[in-house]
């Protein structure tokens, strides 16, 4: 079941319902129930890598709670993650590094006895393994207590709004909040409408209808000219926003509803005016986990390199983090490329302050739309990477975007709902960065602006959506 | 148990009006929608195809298929050469389901004496996506095409409660129809470009597609109607600027063995014709031919089927 599954639009307002008409100290055990039937209703079988996971962070974050010994602790939490990480490698590693090796070999003339193996990868795995380590290591850090309450743990990992594309949680946010005996509040339960509609407008609207053009020309790359491929790579991007900004918002919104607040995963981050900035507002649960359990340790451990200690926490930081979206080469360069930019960016940070200081630029509005603009094209550069099937195809599209100009290819339809919808919500963004609290739509004080607002977009998702249930980009990691 | 507060009682108040406020709108805009389409479908009837093809078209032979129809045939070579009349109902991005309750919904109507059937060796398999969207506007018009939704996408009956759902995506069409009108081509899209730059793809065999049941029932059950009202069903695959050997294909035999045990008229050959697949300048893309590619083909096609007058 996913968020624009028609299931969906019956399951949650059931569940909402009978959550809330639920005493208070038995809704962990329906949400529970709840997230499992969720998860089961993907792949049944899926529910069992879940499961394994849960008993093995719930049983090595008791042990380490229980023990005093620094050294068995530390043995516990290196047994649990690497547990833990073990799916992980088997589902969305193994293959590719087996196929790696019979290649490799075969070039040398020698049989590999593993024949090539194609596993169906359980989804959401990349996110409840990242959670469960994070539980794990804050248990260890003694951050938080380790849950002795089996279920509130399985919880935490099968979370119905959250398991499938995040936002990657915190134990020490979350558990607390399963908890917690919450009466229903009407301030939250609109706000998680609001939310979960404007997911859905970012979702069905802008990102499933600019991926008609992208995955038309991404799906076709031979056939295509570098203009039509620069303008398609220039479009993903936002494509890819709206669609994991969508389901981000859907899934906070619901969780919501449910009375449970979770952390904020977009901040419209392509009014960025610099790489840094930028990571600081897209995907914020995942650069937060990886800033939080790889970069500042790293970072630490390197202190005595100094600066390059910082580039070279980025360069692994950023190298994992393309790991993490897949075990292909694509992701592993993309991953590379944010932290090139980001190093040096760091690297030059110093000057760049003090340049900015003796010609007073921060306030000038074209220098923050330059920097905007270089931000874009440096961060669009590198999804070429992301967006691309294999590397060839990859330098195919940037050989071509420098070589063979020609007319764009124009699905015109398509492309006017598009740009239509893509520029409605950047205005929206526009307008919520640089005024904030000034043009208030959904939260305007006039109960007509109100309706309308919200009439207007779920007219917009049913006049101009994409309502064929496609899928989420982030459900591929 | 929660007790309903009063902000409970005025959330389930707001909410109750919310929904009221957003069904007068829909059902506001369903009937605007109907309006327009209508003004669209007088003004410029060949822009309103799936309209105009459903509900009004009449002509001798008619031309059924997905874009590969709507840019191949030409029909005033058609009329030159058999003497009768034609029309192109070619639909971009339209598959079998469509063409199905297309060619039911113009039975119904009218007696053609030729259906032309212009498709591709995958017409019976499962790369045919479900239900266009196309068809949600007569879902209360048409009993064909309302069984269908209701047998093949149950769920989407309840959508369609919604007046708005059903025109999803077709405001720029209806507008543009309203403020343009086009000169009549009857329905054919000339594709006019100096010809396709690149060269034929060519793989050794098509991807393998599970012929559907479900296909293969449509496709018979129209074949029997045409039958039924003396209609002469003709198959035809246009040319491709791709390689690769369909014939051994399950989904290409399939369709053989249906043309072959129904006595209709498979024209097949000119699928991968030398004079198509060695010249790139007749083709606007790999699976398109341009306007000259057309009327070289249409005029093949007529010499094919001449016999069947």
């Amino acid at each position: 079941m996913v968020f624009t599954s028609f299931n969906f639009l019956i399951f949650f307002p059931l569940l909402a319902i009978v959550y809330w008409l639920t005493p208070a100290k038995f809704r962990w055990l329906l949400l529970l129930i709840a997230s499992y039937f969720f998860y089961i209703n993907i792949k049944p079988v899926f529910a069992l890598v879940l499961a394994g996971v849960t008993g093995s962070t719930w049983l090595f974050t008791i042990l380490m709670d229980k023990t005093t010994v620094d050294s068995k602790k530390k043995r516990f939490m290196i047994i649990n993650i690497i547990l833990i990480l073990l799916p992980l490698f088997f589902f969305k590693y193994f293959s590719s590094i087996n196929d790696g090796v019979i290649a490799l070999l075969e070039s040398s003339h020698i049989r590999w006895p593993l024949p090539e193996i194609k596993l169906l990868l359980p989804i959401g795995i990349s996110f409840y393994t990242f959670m469960a380590i994070g539980y794990t290591i804050d248990v260890y850090n003694e951050e938080i207590e380790a849950e002795k309450n089996v279920g509130i743990v399985a919880l935490f990992l099968s979370f119905f709004p959250l398991i499938l594309s995040g936002p990657i949680e915190r134990a020490k946010n979350m558990l607390p909040q399963f908890k917690a005996h919450r009466n229903l509040e009407y301030d939250a339960v609109v706000l998680g409408l609001k939310m979960m509609l404007w997911g859905y407008f970012m979702k069905l609207v802008v990102a499933d209808r600019l991926g008609m053009y992208v995955d038309a020309v991404y799906g076709h790359i031979p056939q295509h000219n570098g203009t039509t491929l620069m303008f398609a790579s220039i479009l993903y991007p936002f494509q890819v926003y709206a669609d994991l900004g969508g389901y981000s918002l859907i899934a906070i919104g619901t969780a919501k509803i449910l009375g449970i607040d979770v952390m904020q995963n977009f901040k419209r981050p392509f009014f960025a005016t610099s790489m840094s900035q930028f990571w600081r507002r897209w995907h914020i649960s995942l650069i937060s986990w990886l800033t939080d359990y790889v970069y500042t340790p790293l970072s630490f451990s390197l202190r005595k390199y100094k600066m390059w200690g910082i580039v070279m926490a980025l360069m692994i930081t950023f190298f994992l983090s393309g790991i993490w979206h897949g075990a292909a080469l694509t992701f592993v360069v993309w991953g590379l490329m944010q932290g090139v930019f980001l190093s040096i960016e760091a690297l030059t940070n110093k000057r760049k302050a003090l340049f900015e200081k003796r010609h007073n630029l921060s306030a000038k509005w074209w220098y923050i739309a330059l920097g905007i603009c270089i931000t874009f094209l440096l961060f669009s550069s590198s999804q070429i990477f992301g967006r691309a099937a294999n590397i060839e195809d990859a330098f195919v599209v940037y050989r071509k975007i420098f070589t063979e100009q020609g007319a764009l290819f124009l699905d015109k339809t398509t492309l006017l709902y598009g740009l239509f919808s893509l520029l409605f919500l950047l205005l929206k963004d526009f307008l919520d960065e640089f005024f904030p609290k000034k043009y208030n739509y959904f939260e305007n004080r006039n109960i007509f602006v109100r309706y309308f607002s919200y009439g207007f977009v779920l007219l917009l998702i049913l006049a101009i959506g994409v309502l064929d249930g496609g899928q989420f980009i982030y459900f591929q990691f | 148990m929660i007790a309903l507060k009063n902000s409970n009682k005025i959330f389930i108040t707001k909410a109750l009006a919310f929904v009221v406020f957003f069904f007068l709108i829909d059902f506001g805009s369903g009937i605007l929608f109907r309006f327009l389409t209508k003004m669209a479908l007088e003004n410029n009837p060949q822009g309103m195809i799936a309209e105009y093809t459903m509900q009004e078209v009449e002509a001798d032979i008619l031309i059924i298929g997905g874009s590969d129809a709507h840019s191949s045939f030409v029909p005033d070579i058609i009329e030159a050469q058999m003497n009768l009349s034609c029309y192109n109902c070619g639909l971009d991005g339209h598959g079998i389901f469509y063409q199905c309750c297309l060619i039911n919904s113009i039975l119904q109507r009218t007696t053609p004496k030729f259906i032309i059937w212009c498709t591709d060796p995958r017409f019976l398999t499962g790369r045919t996506k479900g239900i266009p969207e196309t068809l949600y506007r007569f879902y209360d018009q048409d009993l064909f095409v309302k069984n269908m939704i209701d047998k093949i996408e149950p769920k989407t009956r309840f959508l369609l409660y919604s007046n708005l759902y059903c025109y999803n995506s077709t405001i720029l069409n209806i507008l543009k129809n309203i403020l343009s009108k086009t000169n009549s081509t009857k329905g054919y899209n000339s594709l006019e470009t100096e010809g396709y730059l690149f060269p034929s793809i060519r793989e050794p065999r098509m991807p393998a597609n599970e012929v559907m049941d479900v296909n293969v029932r449509y496709f018979e059950d129209i074949i029997h109607k045409c039958n039924d009202k003396g209609v002469k069903l003709v198959m035809v695959f246009p040319p491709r600027y791709e390689e690769f050997n369909y014939k051994e294909g399950t989904e290409f035999k399939a369709l053989e063995k249906i043309t072959e045990e129904q006595n209709i008229l498979f024209v097949h050959e000119l699928y991968l014709a030398p004079e198509f697949i060695n010249d790139s300048s007749m083709f606007k893309d790999a699976a398109h031919v341009n306007d000259k590619g057309a009327r070289m083909f249409t005029t093949m096609f007529c010499e094919r089927i001449k016999c069947l007058n």
